[in-house]
C-alpha cells in the first residue's frame, strides 16, 4: 500500500528525473567507440565526395565548355521566387521550383547552383523567367537576356534578384564571373 | 527537445547572415566567391555534408580566394554541427596556430571552447574563454557573445560559485536565448544540493521571462513542474498545486504535473480533487511512470474516500490494463528482437543532417509509444542519431557507386574516340602538320641567321628582286667584256651601276620590316607547334596507355575507396542497430519489471480488500456490483 514515505521518495524520484533531462548546451557523455567510428567513417566519405565531385566536374564539365549558371537573392522583399525557367540557345535547360527552405537559404546569403552543363566556344544567349509573387503579393513573371561569349575558360553566370527600393520592384541581373 | 546539433546550427547560422526578423532591416554580406554562396545555400538548410563537401572541393582547387579563412571557419562550424568534432577541433586549432589576432581567432577560440564545455572538460573550456578578447561583443558576432557569457556562466555553476555565474550573465539581456537555460541549470543545482527555495526562486526567475518559442514554453513546464515537486517535498502544497496548474496539457511533461498536482490535492486529504487528473492519467500511454503510478493512485483515493466498492473495480480494472500492457511490451520485444531496424523508425531525408525532436522522427507502426517514451533518452537519441547518418552514408555510398558508373560510361566513350583519332587519319594529319611546321620553323630560322650575319637586307630580297638583280649583274657582266673589246659602254655601265645600287638600296630599307616579318612567323610557327606537339604525344600515349590523363587511375582509386568503406559502413550499421536493438528491449524489459511491480501490488490490494473481513464482505461485493453494472 502506498504510504505517506513511499509518497516522498516518489516526490524526490520525479524531481531528480525532471533535473537529469538534458538542457541545451548541458555536458554531452564522451565519446563513445561508435562516436568515433561514425566521426571517421563520415569524414572518410566526405573525402570520398569531394574526389568524385572534382572527378565528375573535371570530366563531364571541363573548363573549355563548362557554362554554369547560378542564382542569388539580396533581400527579396519584393519578391517571393516560386520557380525560374533556364533557356539556352532556345532550348529550356532547367524548370526549377522553389521550396520555402530554399527560398530562405537564398534570403540569408545562399547561392544555389542552378545549372552546369556543356556549350561550344562562340556566343550563345542565355533567358532565364522568375516567377513568383510580387510587391503586394500580385503574381509576377519577368524574364532577362543575356548573350556571352563562350572561350577556353569556364563560364560562370550568376542571375541576381535585387530589390529596387527606389522603384519598390525587384530587379534582374546578369553577372559574369 | 533541443539537441545539442540544432543549437550549434542554429548559433551558425545566426552569425553567418541575419536572422530572418531582421532581414529587412540590413542586407546580408553577397558572397565574394561563388562555392562560397554555394555552400551556404547547402548549410542554411541544414545539408551539412553536401555544404562541406562544398568547402572542401573550393579548398582543394583553390576555388575560394576571397574567403580562405572566413570558408575554413566555416567549415570548421559546419563540421561541429555535423557531429566531426574531431575534425572541428583539429580545424580550429590550426587556423589559432595561423593566427596571432583578430576576429577568426576570437571565434576559433569560442568554438574551441564549446567543444571542450561539450565534453565536460571546464578547465580547458574556461582556459579557451579566457583567450577570447574582451572587445569580442560587436554587433555582429553578439549571438556568439551571448553564448560565451552562457557557457562562462554554467561552468562556473560547476564549480558552485552562483555569485560568481550570476555576475557572468547579469547584463544578457532579459530577451536573451540562453537565459531561461541558466535560470533553469541554476535551479537545478540548488534543488540537487538540497536548497529547494532557493532553487525555486531560480524556476520562478525563469517562469518570469516572456517565452514564446515551443522550446523557451517547453521548458517553462519543466520549471513549473520541478518547482511544484520541489514544493511538495517543503510540504508547500498549496504552491505546489499552484505550479503544476500553469503546466500546459499539450507539454511533453503533463504526465508528471498531473499525477503531482494529485499528489498535492491528497497531500491535503483533498481525495475529490486528487481523483480528476489521476483519472485523467489513466486515459494516457501506460509507458509512463506517471500514468502506471496513477493505476494505483486512483483506487488509493477510493479508499481514503471510503468507497472501497470503487476502489476495487479500479484496482480490478488497473489489473486488466497492466496485464494487457504487459502482454503489449511481450509483443514489442519480439519485434524489436527480430523486425529489422531500419524498418522501425521513420527516418526523414527531408529534415535535412539535424536531428530534430521525437515528433519529427517517430516511427509509424504499433510500438510508436514505446520509442516516444525512449526518444526523449540521450543515449537512446545518439544511438539513433548515429544510425540514422550510418543510413545516410550507405545511401551515399549506393549513389555515389552509381555516379561513378556514369563517369566510367563518359571515360569509355571518350576512350573510344580518342582512340579512333588515334588510329586513324586525325593522327596523320597532325603528325603531317607537325612535320610541316618543323620545316617552315628550320627554313625560317636559316633566312633570319643568314640576314643576321649579312646584315645588308640581301639575304631577304623576294624572288622579283633576286631576279632584276640578277638581269644587273649580267649586263654589267656583258658590259665589261664589251669594254675590254673597246667599245664604249661607259653610259651603260652607270646606268648598270646605279640600277643595282638602288636594288641594294631598297633591299637595305627593307631590312627591318623583313626580319621582324620573319620572327612573327617563327612565333606563330613556335605557337602551332606548341599546341600540336601536345596533342601529338597524347594521341601516342593513348595508344600505349587507354586510360588516359590519369582519369582511369583516379575512378580505380575512388571505386577502391567505395567498396572499402561500404564493407566498413554496414558493419557498422549492424553494431549500431544491435546496440539500439540491446537498448530498447532493456528499456521495455525495466518497463516489464515495473508493470510486474505494479500488478503485484495492485493483487494485493484486491486480496486485501475482498479480505477485509467477514464483517465486511458483503459490502464490498454489494460496492463491486454495483460499479460494475
Amino acid at each position: 500500500m502506498f504510504t505517506m514515505s513511499t509518497l516522498r521518495l516518489g516526490f524526490v524520484a520525479l524531481l531528480l528525473s525532471l533535473m537529469s533531462l538534458p538542457v541545451a548546451a548541458e555536458v554531452d557523455s564522451p565519446q563513445r567507440p561508435l562516436e568515433t567510428q561514425v566521426q571517421d567513417i563520415k569524414q572518410q566519405v566526405l573525402s570520398l565526395n569531394r574526389d568524385l565531385f572534382i572527378l565528375e566536374e573535371e570530366l563531364l564539365f571541363p573548363t573549355n565548355t563548362q557554362v554554369a549558371v547560378f542564382l542569388s537573392m539580396n533581400v527579396g522583399e519584393f519578391f517571393q521566387l516560386d520557380a525560374v525557367k533556364l533557356t539556352l540557345d532556345n532550348k529550356t535547360v532547367t524548370n526549377y521550383l522553389y521550396t520555402e527552405r530554399q527560398v530562405d537559404a537564398l534570403h540569408r546569403g545562399g547561392v544555389q547552383r542552378l545549372y552546369m552543363g556543356n556549350v561550344k566556344a562562340g556566343d550563345h544567349e542565355l533567358v532565364a523567367v522568375f516567377t513568383g509573387r510580387g510587391p503586394e503579393g500580385r503574381d509576377f513573371r519577368r524574364g532577362t537576356t543575356m548573350t556571352f561569349s563562350k572561350d577556353s575558360e569556364a563560364r560562370h553566370l550568376e542571375l541576381k534578384i535585387v530589390d529596387s527600393t527606389a522603384k519598390q520592384q525587384p530587379q534582374f541581373s546578369v553577372k559574369e564571373w | 527537445m533541443v539537441t545539442r546539433r540544432w543549437l550549434i546550427g542554429l548559433l551558425l547560422a545566426l552569425t553567418c547572415s541575419v536572422s530572418a526578423a531582421d532581414k529587412a532591416a540590413s542586407k546580408p554580406d553577397s558572397a565574394q566567391d561563388l562555392r562560397y554562396g554555394v555552400a551556404l545555400f547547402h548549410f542554411f538548410q541544414q545539408s551539412y555534408f553536401n555544404a562541406l563537401t562544398e568547402l572542401m572541393v573550393g579548398e582543394t582547387v583553390n576555388d575560394l580566394p576571397n574567403h580562405g579563412e572566413s570558408a575554413e571557419l566555416l567549415r570548421g562550424g559546419i563540421s561541429l554541427s555535423y557531429g566531426l568534432d574531431n575534425e572541428a577541433e583539429r580545424i580550429f586549432n590550426e587556423l589559432l596556430a595561423t593566427h596571432r589576432s583578430g576576429e577568426q581567432r576570437d571565434v576559433a577560440w569560442f568554438y574551441l571552447a564549446k567543444l571542450k564545455y561539450l565534453r565536460g572538460d571546464n578547465s580547458g573550456a574556461r582556459s579557451a574563454l579566457e583567450k577570447i578578447a574582451p572587445k569580442f561583443g560587436k554587433k555582429s558576432r553578439q549571438p556568439l557573445n551571448e553564448e560565451r557569457k552562457f557557457m562562462h556562466a554554467n561552468l562556473l555553476l560547476r564549480e558552485g560559485d552562483i555569485a560568481a555565474a550570476d555576475a557572468a550573465v547579469e547584463d544578457l539581456d532579459l530577451t536573451s536565448t540562453w537565459l531561461p537555460y541558466y535560470f533553469f541549470n541554476r535551479g537545478v543545482l540548488q534543488t540537487q544540493s538540497g536548497n529547494w527555495q532557493q532553487g525555486v526562486a531560480s524556476f520562478d526567475l525563469l517562469q518570469a521571462l516572456k517565452l514564446r518559442s515551443e522550446e523557451g514554453k517547453s521548458l517553462r513546464d519543466r520549471a513549473l513542474t520541478a518547482s511544484g515537486f520541489a514544493y511538495l517535498a517543503g510540504a508547500d502544497f498549496a504552491r505546489a498545486q499552484s505550479e503544476f496548474q500553469q503546466v500546459r496539457l499539450s507539454s511533453p511533461i503533463v504526465d508528471q504535473a498531473l499525477l503531482g498536482y494529485g499528489w498535492a490535492a491528497a497531500q491535503q486529504e483533498d481525495y475529490q480533487l486528487a481523483l480528476s487528473p489521476w483519472q485523467a492519467l489513466r486515459q494516457r500511454s501506460l509507458m509512463d511512470a506517471s500514468v502506471q503510478e496513477s493505476l494505483l493512485a486512483v483506487p488509493y483515493a477510493y479508499e481514503k474516500l471510503g468507497a472501497q466498492g470503487n476502489a476495487l473495480r479500479e484496482y480490478q480494472q488497473s489489473v486488466g490494463l497492466l496485464e494487457s500492457e504487459l502482454a503489449n511490451v511481450a509483443q514489442a520485444i519480439e519485434v524489436f528482437d527480430k523486425a529489422p531496424v531500419a524498418e522501425l523508425f521513420e527516418f526523414s531525408q527531408a529534415l535535412g543532417d539535424d536531428w530534430l525532436t521525437a515528433d519529427d522522427t517517430l516511427p509509424i507502426n504499433a510500438q510508436a509509444p514505446y520509442l516516444a517514451h525512449l526518444i526523449t533518452r540521450q543515449v537512446f537519441q545518439n544511438n539513433l542519431k548515429e544510425l540514422r547518418e550510418l543510413y545516410h552514408v550507405s545511401d551515399f555510398l549506393t549513389q555515389g557507386n552509381q555516379r561513378l558508373e556514369l563517369v566510367k560510361i563518359v571515360l569509355d566513350e571518350r576512350q573510344q574516340t580518342w582512340q579512333r583519332k588515334a588510329e586513324g587519319s586525325q593522327s596523320d594529319e597532325l603528325q603531317q602538320r607537325y612535320d610541316q611546321l618543323t620545316d617552315n620553323q628550320r627554313l625560317v630560322e636559316e633566312q633570319i641567321a643568314a640576314a643576321t650575319e649579312a646584315e645588308d637586307g640581301l639575304a631577304l630580297m623576294n624572288a622579283e628582286e633576286l631576279e632584276l638583280l640578277g638581269y644587273a649583274q649580267r649586263g654589267l657582266d656583258t658590259a665589261s667584256s664589251l669594254q675590254t673589246a673597246d667599245e664604249d659602254v661607259n653610259g651603260e655601265i652607270a646606268k648598270l651601276e646605279l640600277f643595282k645600287g638602288m636594288l641594294q638600296w631598297q633591299a637595305a630599307e627593307q631590312y627591318v620590316p623583313r626580319i621582324w616579318q620573319l620572327q612573327k612567323q617563327q612565333a606563330e610557327n613556335k605557337k602551332l607547334l606548341e599546341e600540336t606537339v601536345p596533342a601529338l604525344r597524347r594521341l601516342q600515349q593513348i595508344v600505349v596507355d587507354p586510360k588516359q590523363f590519369g582519369f582511369g587511375g583516379r575512378v580505380a582509386g575512388i571505386e577502391v575507396r567505395l567498396a572499402q568503406q561500404q564493407e566498413r559502413v554496414d558493419a557498422e550499421i549492424a553494431l549500431a542497430e544491435q546496440l539500439l536493438r540491446d537498448d530498447v528491449i532493456a528499456e521495455l524489459k525495466r518497463q516489464e519489471k515495473r508493470l510486474y511491480s505494479y500488478l503485484g501490488q495492485a493483487k494485493l490490494a484486491i486480496a486485501r480488500l475482498l479480505d477485509v473481513g467477514s464483517t465486511g464482505l458483503a459490502s464490498v461485493a454489494a460496492d463491486v456490483e454495483g460499479a460494475t453494472q
